[in-house]
């Protein structure tokens, strides 16, 4: 087994948003959906992903939680992450900026979009 | 607590006065008797006037009594008794300020004075010392009641304040309740207009395409626009040319005015610049651009024109921009011109199948606000109308002004 394709951390809790990424990058990535903050992290323990796709408003652990204990660590703040969300607030925005993502999508958001960040985020 | 009253008015007083119990004691004195008896309070506070005067207690006590009885003015004849205490006062006369039913009781001031102006002053003082005490308690209770009413105020606006944050956290959370669905809708259209051969089934999906797309923008309309109001909008001024930004939004509608047929011909020179945040104008522009790319008859010339020149605005003559959008369309009547800037007015020529929301006029001007700008409707335009076909397509202008330099975003 040896996949060359960028692994993809995908972290939604809405099912039906996340069938819609699996959709879009069934090509050309290999992708692992979990649904909240923890699952992320636990995700990352067990195998450091070329990017993450980050939901923010999520059940257990929302997302901006999960980015700054990321952040946060050496072992993890290099992991290029992607914010695709519903959350409109600039100062929302501005602080996952802060924190060091490397885009921020709003949904919706278009296929052309979503791949435009990914590529921009592995590079 | 009287006195207290008393010396509240009595020191904001060019003259000098004394307030006296029906006894004689000395109960306050203002700043001008002070120093017209070149004395600190404490030595005459406490202290009888009949010291003064040279008078027998007794004597005195009943000339006050016939004084509070008669309701006459107290004249005491003080001058040279004040002399001989050293004071420099010339004159001294006395009234009842509270015709106390125990005249005893009654209290008293004593107004000193020059003796070349005292006849006039002194009359004025009279007519009103009764009323004198009023005013004060007056004053005292006007006083507690605009203390209740701040802190009513204060208390409406509190909770004002909270119903505004309420609403802005409603809002958000109904923003994101409402795209998370809508991205999933857009998104599997999407997939499914690309995979699906039918050309009637892809009609139907560019179909809710649509209406997805228009249902976001009203969606982002309603956040513009509270945003607006709540003053939360961060305004970027800068120098930019106007004739580019407009450019550039004409650029973004060309698949748009493309379908129509329609040419949007811009009469500018280049480089007019001007002071304005490029993001809420290039909103404004695409918003007029769109109103007229929509109402204009099929193949025709939208026009825009821009100028900068000295103009009355803002109630004086100043630099400003002008920018007028004018399509050949069905006009808005005349009654209307005001209102299609209103929330959730559209124009009655408007139908459903146009679209819109009604809210983007609101929104252009209310950043033609911030920009301390002005926006006006001319429709029908009359050079259209006499080769209109039965004032069908008799036009619209929208024409908007704005000062050409910002003098501070703060101001």
């Amino acid at each position: 087994m040896n996949d060359s394709r960028p692994y993809i951390l995908c972290v939604d809790d809405d099912a039906i948003n996340m069938a819609l990424l699996q959709y879009h990058l069934k090509n050309g990535y290999e992708i692992k959906c979990v649904v909240n903050g923890q699952e992320c992290l636990d995700a990352v323990k067990e195998r450091k992903p070329d990017l993450i796709l980050l939901d923010l408003m999520m059940p257990v652990m929302s997302g901006v939680d999960a980015c700054k204990q990321l952040k946060g660590s050496v072992k993890t703040d290099k992991i290029p992450i992607v914010i695709v969300t519903a959350v409109l607030k600039e100062d929302t925005r501005h602080e996952m900026f802060r924190l060091g993502v490397n885009d921020y999508l709003i949904k919706p958001f278009t296929k052309e979009q979503l791949l435009n960040s990914i590529i921009n985020g592995l590079s | 607590m009287e006195e207290q009253e008393f010396l509240l008015l009595a020191d904001l007083l060019p003259e000098g006065l004394l307030m006296v119990t029906g006894n004689g004691d000395i109960l306050a004195v203002n700043k001008v008797a002070k120093k017209q008896l070149k004395s600190s309070s404490c030595n005459l506070v406490g202290r009888n006037l009949a010291e003064f005067i040279g008078m027998e207690r007794d004597h005195f006590l009943s000339q006050i009594r016939h004084c509070t009885r008669s309701r006459m003015p107290i004249r005491l004849a003080l001058i040279s008794e004040l002399k001989k205490q050293g004071l420099s006062i010339q004159a001294c006369e006395g009234f009842l300020l509270t015709p106390a039913q125990d005249e005893v009781e009654a209290q008293i001031l004593l107004r000193l004075s020059d003796s070349n102006n005292q006849t006039s002053k002194f009359l004025t003082l009279n007519n009103q010392n009764i009323k004198l005490q009023r005013l004060l308690r007056n004053l005292n209770e006007k006083k507690r009641q605009l203390k209740e009413t701040i802190n009513q105020l204060t208390k409406t606006k509190e909770f004002a304040e909270e119903a505004n944050k309420e609403k802005s956290r409603f809002l958000s959370n109904m923003s994101h309740e409402l795209r998370t669905p809508m991205h999933a809708i857009l998104g599997f259209t999407d997939i499914s207009l690309r995979l699906v051969k039918d050309d009637e089934v892809k009609k139907y999906l560019n179909y809710i395409l649509t209406s997805g797309k228009r249902l976001t923008e009203l969606l982002d309309n309603l956040l513009d626009l509270h945003q607006l109001e709540a003053g939360k909008m961060l305004v970027d001024f800068a120098k930019h040319d106007i004739t580019i930004v407009t450019q550039q939004c004409a650029a973004e509608l060309h698949s748009l005015s493309n379908e129509k047929g329609l040419t949007i011909k811009i009469n500018a020179d280049q480089m007019i610049e001007g002071v304005f945040d490029q993001k809420l104008m290039s909103q404004v522009i695409t918003n007029l651009l769109s109103n007229a790319i929509k109402f204009s008859p099929a193949d025709n010339t939208i026009n825009v024109n821009i100028d900068r020149k000295m103009e009355r605005l803002n109630g004086r003559q100043q630099m400003v921009l002008i920018f007028s959008v004018i399509d050949q369309g069905i006009g808005i009547p005349t009654d209307e011109h005001d209102k299609v800037f209103d929330r959730f007015i559209q124009s009655s020529k408007t139908t459903t199948s146009d679209g819109g929301t009604g809210l983007g006029l609101s929104i252009v001007k209310d950043i033609l606000d911030i920009h301390r700008g002005k926006i006006w409707v001319v429709s029908p335009i009359e050079k259209l109308v006499l080769q209109s076909d039965k004032n069908k397509h008799v036009g619209t202008a929208i024409n908007l002004m704005i000062p050409a330099e910002q003098i501070s975003a703060n101001e």
